[in-house]
């Protein structure tokens, strides 16, 4: 099962690590500020989040941050597997978003 | 799974591990208030029932304001007529309780030795209902909210004294409400303790998260949000839905013992319902 | 006996899972197969709203005759049911490191 979730993150990253289109970043923003969907400004401050919690990191210069794209999959994929204390959910693991959204939710935060 | 019941076995007959494995809620009481002193050390034991308003300069003012004419009064108002109103059979809740209801709110939920649970003071009340052949009410909101308004404000500055009795029972209920507390659960993957613990005082989204200790002081409340009363357990289906958990049944046992632990933990704070919260 | 029924299972996945091939029978399976795992992961007290929101999509397609969204979705009422489960399974151990000491 593990091995089927790491042969599906692998084989996503790539495609979407070509190119970011318009489409992709703006598919990223609806995702991490609605709230049925990523919620992110829930917990992240972000550039255009409204009413933005302060639980999580503040999201800016988010290349700086977490440059490998990898790593960021993981982050949103399943936090807890890294940092069990984490109030992060884990938004792949748990069939939250798609592959696909959370690569562009990825788009939209490296433009921030 | 054999292996599991045999080291279960083992840890049982240990007896230092089976002393050790005892809930003791004096000490969980404790550590429990004394991580939230020290970690916001400004603020005092008995300001925990503010909630929010401990953490937001601009919510708090707002709070003042509106407590000048309380979003509860009507509540409080329609809950003590109902109280006081007799039943068919000519008794009254007063009949129920001890002191006739007056002022014993900061002693629910009690643990009842007859029946080996936990009973909140709406369960009460209804049980009391029942027994002067009524029907139950509903427990999250409308006329029982009202009545455990008016209860409460009966209590109103009286410390929280949930104090578990050394019996299996009522420990192991204890400890039931103490596992649920500190579980995640829901897809979104939270525990009662990530927002109320871990988080207490920060914001999600616009809103403070009110840190567990002291958050049961304040209920049953007018939240703005609802636009009317709710009790502690409209509180936990909401929180359980947030999460995007099933939530229980009311009368469940999972939220019975849930308020137990809960409001244990707010041991030796002032009562401070019915409350308003935004 | 059991590893080889898993095998089968394994091997019939990838073509129950596209919607495409979805037949009456298909899709009545899959609801049958999600509905225990529902029960299980309620009896754990840890049910999703969206576990049961997709298991009621999916038989409100099979009732109006559309066994593709049916099985869809009763494939992921079950994933989810699965998921759920091992979340309380892993919570029983680790409530305990939440506790403030």
């Amino acid at each position: 099962m593990k091995s089927l979730a790491i042969a599906l993150v692998l084989g996503f990253l790539p495609v979407a690590a070509l190119a970011a289109t318009k489409a992709d970043i703006e598919a990223g923003r609806k995702i991490a500020t609605t709230t049925s969907l990523g919620n992110c400004d829930a917990c992240h401050m972000f550039a255009g989040a409204d009413e933005a919690g302060n639980i999580g990191p503040e999201l800016k210069d988010v290349k700086t941050m977490i440059p490998d794209r990898k790593i960021f999959y993981a982050i949103i994929y399943d936090e807890p597997a890294r940092n069990p204390r984490t109030l992060m959910p884990p938004f792949g693991r748990n069939a939250i978003l798609t592959p696909k959204q959370i690569n562009d939710v990825i788009d939209f935060m490296y433009t921030k | 799974m054999k292996f599991a019941y045999l080291a279960l076995a083992l840890l049982v007959m240990t007896p230092g591990a089976l002393a050790s494995n005892k809930p003791d809620p004096a000490s969980d009481l404790k550590a429990f208030q004394g991580y939230f002193l020290k970690r916001f050390p400004k603020i005092p034991l008995a300001a925990y029932v503010n909630g929010p308003y401990d953490f937001s300069k601009s919510e708090r003012a707002q709070w003042k304001q509106i407590m000048e004419f309380p979003p509860y009064q009507f509540a409080l108002d329609h809950g003590r007529k109902l109280f006081e109103a007799k039943f068919p059979n000519g008794k009254s809740y007063a009949a129920c309780f001890p002191h006739g209801g007056i002022g014993i709110a900061q002693n629910y939920p009690m643990f009842d030795p007859k029946t080996g649970r936990v009973v909140t003071l709406g369960i009460a009340v209804n049980r009391c209902r029942v027994a002067n052949g009524l029907g139950k009410l509903k427990l999250t909101t409308g006329p029982m909210a009202d009545i455990l308004a008016y209860m409460t404000d009966t209590s109103r500055g009286k410390t929280i004294d949930v104090t578990v009795p050394d019996n299996p029972k009522a420990l192991a209920a204890y400890q039931a409400g103490k596992q649920y507390f500190y579980s995640r659960r829901g897809q979104l993957n939270f525990s009662c303790a990530s927002c109320h613990v871990q988080a207490a005082g920060m914001h999600l989204r616009g809103n403070v998260l009110a840190p567990a200790l002291g958050i049961t002081a304040s209920f049953p409340l007018y939240r703005s949000k609802w636009g009317n009363m709710g009790t502690l357990v409209r509180r936990f289906i909401g929180c359980n839905k947030k999460v995007r958990s099933v939530p229980d049944k009311p009368d469940s046992a999972a939220y019975r013992d849930l308020a137990y632990f809960l409001t244990s933990m707010s041991d030796g704070l002032p009562i401070a319902g019915p409350g308003a919260r935004p | 006996m059991k590893p080889i029924v898993a095998i089968l299972i394994a091997l019939a996945l990838p073509a129950a899972a596209s919607a495409a091939g979805a037949t009456k029978a298909s899709a009545a399976r899959e609801i049958a197969l999600a509905k225990p795992k529902l029960r299980v992961a309620a009896s754990m007290n840890d049910q999703w709203t969206p576990t049961v929101a997709a298991l009621k999509q999916a038989e409100t397609a099979e009732r109006k005759g559309d066994f593709a969204t049916a099985q869809a979705k009763a494939m992921r009422a079950r994933k989810l049911a699965e998921l759920s489960i091992a979340q309380a399974m892993q919570q029983k151990k680790l409530w305990v490191n939440e506790v403030p000491r």
